[in-house]
């Protein structure tokens, strides 16, 4: 008995190891534990042995049993991981061919300029304002203390409507507007749009454009408060290392008057074709709101002071992605707008 | 404004200062500076030399030989000019010089003939040449003054000099002069300014002016000043080197000494003067006043200007001899034998010339001048100035007195500041008495008296008016740079988007991410570009357009009424390149009449997209679902209907209803459009009125809670009649479905062989849910049995396969 269980066992634990396969491996614990097995029959004849045989070959068998269920439930596993390598084997693919998820598209280089330098104004407590395009002659000049005679006035630079309604020149009228709406301060608005000035069309030009005012009118408000804002705000647009430098001007609207420059973001202000080999690159104008404009908006200018400042959209994106040609903007050619993904 | 250093330092020292620390300071002070240019930079080594000898060259009838005398040794140069002669003071470049455009001398043979340097023309010194007379510029450059041999020739062709040229703002017309922008020179380095004295001794001439001229000026507001004073003339030959030079290198070709001098006081001064011949005036008088309608003139240039009668010119009391401030007459003009001059030196009003320039079309440095405005205080120095040159120079004598016409002399403004004001408005804190020291630098004159500073304003700085004009002066001689950074102090502010502007931002985020282009097109239209639309010409989108008065050409005369024009010329320009497919949107504005009186046009924000290659009406309508998704717009709440926009195929564009409002229509463009705007045979493309959407969108998100007891699915498919749209049998589903219908989903159209044709076989899915109860079969069949009755009542269809 004890030498026919040996033999089970090391027939049956060396048959299993090779079975390469569940069917087998099942055939296999059929013929040991099956109701005809050898095992089992091996089992059912123990109760012929003596009382003294019975608890050694007792023992023995139950080794038996467990070795070979241990190297059953081993192979088992074996042939898992086996069939999981061959099914992964059928199943190998390209790995570098492209994925599916559909291509996207792009928002437009000038607009996405218009939203980082929103978001930029929004964190400084700034609201984004719009007005209308075809704006009244008033506004767009007059109330902003546009001389009556000035040039800008004509014909040859500005679109007419009619007598009293051009297409604004510049988004400043909508200082106006805000102003006239809300007289009483603080005033905060950050104001992007379209505006139209005739010019023929070529590399640098377009009779359509984009700029982005800005305005800010409470007590107390002065130029240092002016150049720290704008400072912030180059060195949150261009890069954290931006220096900003603040050359006197003049505009109407305002008073005192600058223009800002900041480091070239090409050469960080080596030098470079960018920037003329100056170092800087003029971004904006701005200044102190001029009294007249003000009042005239009904705000009291001996309360309240305030800064404002206009900036070329289209440049500024021209600038910082490199663009070569203004007319590149507007013609949209899948071929352009796609870098901008 | 060309600012030569070396005459503007006549008027200030600034020789310790380097030229690029210079224009860097001037900038910072406020007068840009957009150039500098360093004349006769690349020029080395080139003396006067005399020509001593000059001999034919053996081997070429061509070539000369010359013995040239430099002062240390008599060089031979070989040369091919033959506009010089034996006597000859000529620019000599040395062996080893330099020359214009990098050109370097070395002894050479020529034709077998050593040569020792070269003879240089005024091209090859890199002179204004283009400025110069040509008996200047052809051959070699000949001196005219008698020069020591040796010396370095470039100071004596100007090639010493440094250009500066300025970009002025238009409020300080006082800096485009010499003497202008040596006062801001002055002021910026904080250096005695000197300004030229200017004494004519009126009793040293010969006769009175009185006795031979009057002035008389009918329109003292276009001519607030006329000064006049005569000369006789001694020669009328070149102005001297030096000034010749100085006109040269700012830009002004030097004529003859008269010419020369109103040319260089106008420079110097900012004033532009005249000189007329007395003998050719016809008259004793001259009378300022405006043009007749239709008044002819000929002008120094040989045209004929034709004059409104808002011009103002110069008259001998009878005819134009000049047009005020622009250009004198042929009829008045000096000539090598004028015996005697009248100098005018007049203060034109700034609007009547610039009307004057743009209705003649055209401008001359005078009336450039003039159009910015001019200090009438300036007349009466510059008439001074002119005559003391003329004197000095001896071109002229002296005919006594001057006569000034001088009706409303301008009174010098006060401006009162305080100076604790200034501080608080710019965010700094300086001495009462800087503030003084910085405006008295500027000549205004300044009072101080305790915190308060009173200004008196000079005429010629017409800028200054208010006292946040003074503020300035002050920052920016104190620095704009020094001024601290601050942030911005007082009450806070809650910035941020308006919803209408987050819900752009949302819409074009997600058109983006279904791989459309945002593009960005003109706001100009024309008719053209909407009748080629397929539109009629009474259509609303032609009829409510806007016209410009001055469009830039017909094919941008409207503001666009509709983005489609834009949008169908973006696909034609990449169909086009061969780029074989594209979808893209635009929001932007559209623009229409209202009736409105007292009223802007209606700018409505706009929504377009359009799109090509591989593409279909569903693709587009997808698009369109989409956005009304985005705006959480309830489908129930939208109907598509036939568009009658006649820039759609009939029977595959639809116009979109919300309630019943329309928000706009798409579809596949007409063939006839594809060809006028060269698009392909499948374009599609479609407006949304982005107001109206928004207007409708719903962004109240509330969450319902998720069902508890499980739902039931069924599939069935109806045989329908092929133009039977889908949406009638989903609305007869649903109305009949009772309350446990939750969702109905199409999932299949099939048309052909299986099934019988004039029909499509229409497969859905139903899903049925209670929220109390788990449901029977029984209860989802009754409500399936009733919607197949219906169906068949109301729409005539039944299941595909009963």
């Amino acid at each position: 008995m004890k030498e026919q269980l040996i033999k089970v066992k090391e027939t049956f634990v060396e048959e299993i190891k090779k079975a390469d396969s569940s069917d087998k491996l099942e055939e296999i614990r059929v013929r040991v534990s099956g109701k005809k097995g050898a095992l089992t029959m091996l089992m059912r004849d123990m109760g012929k042995l003596t009382k003294e045989e019975r608890p050694a070959i007792g023992k023995l068998a139950n080794e038996v049993r467990e070795a070979i269920e241990k190297t059953m439930s081993d192979q088992k596993e074996r042939i898992i991981e086996l069939e999981y390598e061959k099914q992964f084997e059928k199943e190998k693919i390209d790995i570098t061919l492209p994925g599916k998820l559909s291509e996207i598209g792009s928002h437009h280089p000038l607009n996405i300029v218009i939203k980082e330098l929103s978001d930029i104004f929004i964190g400084l407590g700034f609201t984004v304002e719009e007005g209308p395009e075809i704006e009244w002659a008033e506004y767009n000049f007059d109330h902003l203390n546009i001389p009556k005679d000035h040039p800008s006035r004509d014909h040859q630079d500005t679109f007419y409507v009619d007598d009293d309604k051009v297409l604004r020149t510049q988004t400043s009228p909508i200082q106006i507007r805000t102003m006239m709406k809300s007289q009483t301060p603080p005033i905060r608005i950050l104001a992007p749009g379209r505006v139209y000035r005739s010019d023929e069309i070529d590399a640098t030009h377009s009779p359509v454009f984009h700029q982005a005012e800005g305005l800010v009118v409470d007590e107390k408000i002065t130029m240092s408060d002016l150049k720290g804002t704008l400072d912030l705000f180059a060195k949150e647009m261009f890069g954290h290392g931006t220096k900003t430098k603040f050359r006197p001007h003049q505009f109407y609207f305002t008073e005192p008057s600058a223009e800002m420059d900041v480091t070239c973001f090409a050469c960080q202000g080596k030098g470079c074709r960018v920037c003329q080999n100056t170092g800087w690159i003029e971004i904006l104008g701005c200044g102190m709101v001029h009294p007249n404009v003000l009042e005239v908006c009904g705000i009291d200018s001996s309360k309240y002071s305030g800064f404002a400042f206009g900036m070329g959209l289209d440049r500024i994106a021209m600038i910082k992605y490199g663009i070569s040609d203004l007319r590149l903007m507007f013609e949209n050619d899948i071929r352009f707008l796609k870098q901008f993904r | 404004m060309h600012v030569s250093m070396e005459w503007l330092k006549e008027f200030v020292d600034i020789k310790d200062i380097d030229p690029v620390r210079y224009c860097d300071e001037m900038t910072m002070s406020g007068s840009k500076v957009e150039s500098l240019e360093i004349l006769g930079e690349e020029i080395e080594n080139v003396v006067v030399g005399k020509i001593e000898k000059i001999e034919s060259h053996p081997q070429a009838d061509k070539l000369v030989i010359c013995q040239v005398d430099v002062g240390k040794e008599i060089l031979q140069i070989v040369t091919g000019a033959d506009n010089i002669k034996e006597g000859d003071k000529v620019p000599v470049a040395l062996p080893g010089a330099k020359l214009s455009g990098g050109l370097k001398i070395k002894k050479t043979k020529l034709r077998g003939v050593e040569s020792t340097g070269m003879l240089c023309s005024a091209g090859e010194l890199g002179m204004k040449t283009n400025l110069m007379p040509k008996e200047d510029t052809e051959g070699i450059y000949i001196f005219k003054d008698d020069y020591d041999i040796g010396a370095d020739a470039k100071p004596l062709l100007g090639l010493d000099d440094i250009i500066v040229e300025y970009e002025l703002t238009a409020n300080r017309p006082d800096c485009h002069s010499i003497i202008g922008m040596a006062r801001e020179t002055s002021a910026t380095f904080d250096r005695h300014l000197l300004i030229p004295v200017v004494e004519i001794d009126d009793n040293s001439g010969s006769e009175r002016i009185e006795d031979k001229l009057s002035v008389e000026i009918l329109n003292k507001q276009s001519c607030p000043r006329y000064v006049a004073r005569m000369m006789k003339v001694n020669s009328m030959g070149p102005s001297p080197a030096w000034m010749a030079k100085r006109l040269l290198n700012c830009g002004i070709r030097p004529i003859n000494v008269i010419v020369d001098v109103t040319n260089y006081v106008m420079l110097e001064t900012g004033q532009p003067l005249h000189a007329f011949d007395y003998s050719k005036l016809g008259s004793d008088k001259i009378v300022v006043r405006n043009a007749l309608k239709g008044e002819k003139t000929i002008t120094l240039d040989g045209n004929e200007r034709i004059l409104d009668d808002d011009a103002l010119v110069i008259t001998n009391g009878e005819k134009p001899v000049a047009i005020a401030g622009i250009m004198g007459g042929e009829n008045s003009e000096i000539s090598e034998d004028t015996q005697m001059i009248v100098i005018e030196s007049a203060n034109f009003e700034k609007n009547s010339v610039r009307k004057t320039t743009k209705k003649l079309n055209f401008r001359t440095d005078s009336s450039t001048k003039f159009e910015k405005g001019i200090d009438p205080e300036l007349a009466g120095f510059a008439a001074d100035r002119a005559a003391q040159l003329l004197l000095e120079l001896g071109a002229c004598e002296l005919i006594n007195g001057k006569i000034d016409a001088y009706a409303n002399k301008p009174k010098e403004k006060e401006i009162i500041i305080d100076a604790k004001w200034v501080n608080e408005f710019i965010g700094i804190g300086i001495e009462p008495g800087q503030m003084v020291e910085y405006l008295e630098r500027l000549e205004l004159k300044s009072d101080l008296n305790g915190n308060t500073i009173t200004v008196t304003v000079p005429t010629f700085r017409q800028d200054l008016e208010i006292k946040e004009d003074i503020a300035e002066e002050i920052a920016r001689l104190y620095g704009y740079n020094k001024i601290p950074n601050t942030v911005i102090s007082g009450t806070a502010t809650e910035g941020g988007r308006s919803q209408s502007q987050k819900f752009e931002n949302i819409v074009k985020n997600i058109l983006v991410d279904k791989n459309l282009y945002e593009i960005l097109t003109y706001s100009f239209t024309s008719k053209n570009k909407l009748m080629d639309m397929n539109l009629s010409e009474d259509d609303s989108l032609i009829k409510d357009s806007i016209e410009l008065i001055n469009p830039l050409g017909e094919e941008n005369s409207l503001m666009r009424t509709t983005l489609l024009p834009g949008m169908l010329q973006v696909i034609s320009h990449n169909y086009n390149r061969n780029l074989p497919k594209g979808a893209f949107f635009e929001i932007a504005v559209s623009y229409k009449k209202t009736d409105k009186k007292n009223s802007l046009p209606k700018e409505n924000k706009n929504l377009s997209i359009g799109m090509y290659g591989n593409e279909d009406f569903f693709s587009m309508k997808g698009i369109v679902e989409l956005i009304l998704n985005k705006a959480r717009i309830d489908m129930q709440r939208v109907e598509y209907i036939r568009s009658s926009l006649p820039l759609y195929h009939p029977n595959r564009s639809a116009a979109v209803l919300v309630e019943g409002e329309e928000i706009g229509c798409f579809g596949e463009v007409h063939p006839k459009v594809c060809k006028t705007y060269d698009l392909p045979g499948k374009t599609y493309c479609g407006e949304l009125d982005f107001e109206k959407i928004f207007e409708l969108s719903d962004n109240d998100i509330k969450f319902e809670e998720l069902p508890k007891y499980p739902g039931i699915q069924r599939d069935l498919a109806f045989l329908a009649q092929e133009d039977l749209p889908a949406r009638k049998i989903e609305d007869a589903i649903k109305s009949n479905g009772g309350s446990l219908l939750k969702e109905v989903e199409l999932f299949d159209v099939y048309q052909g062989t299986q099934i019988q044709s004039g029909y499509k076989s229409m497969a859905y899915s139903l899903y049925f849910q209670a929220n109390d109860r788990t449901l029977t079969d029984d209860e989802v069949r009754k409500a399936m049995d009733k919607i197949l009755e219906k169906c068949k009542k109301e729409l005539g269809i039944s299941l595909r396969d009963a």
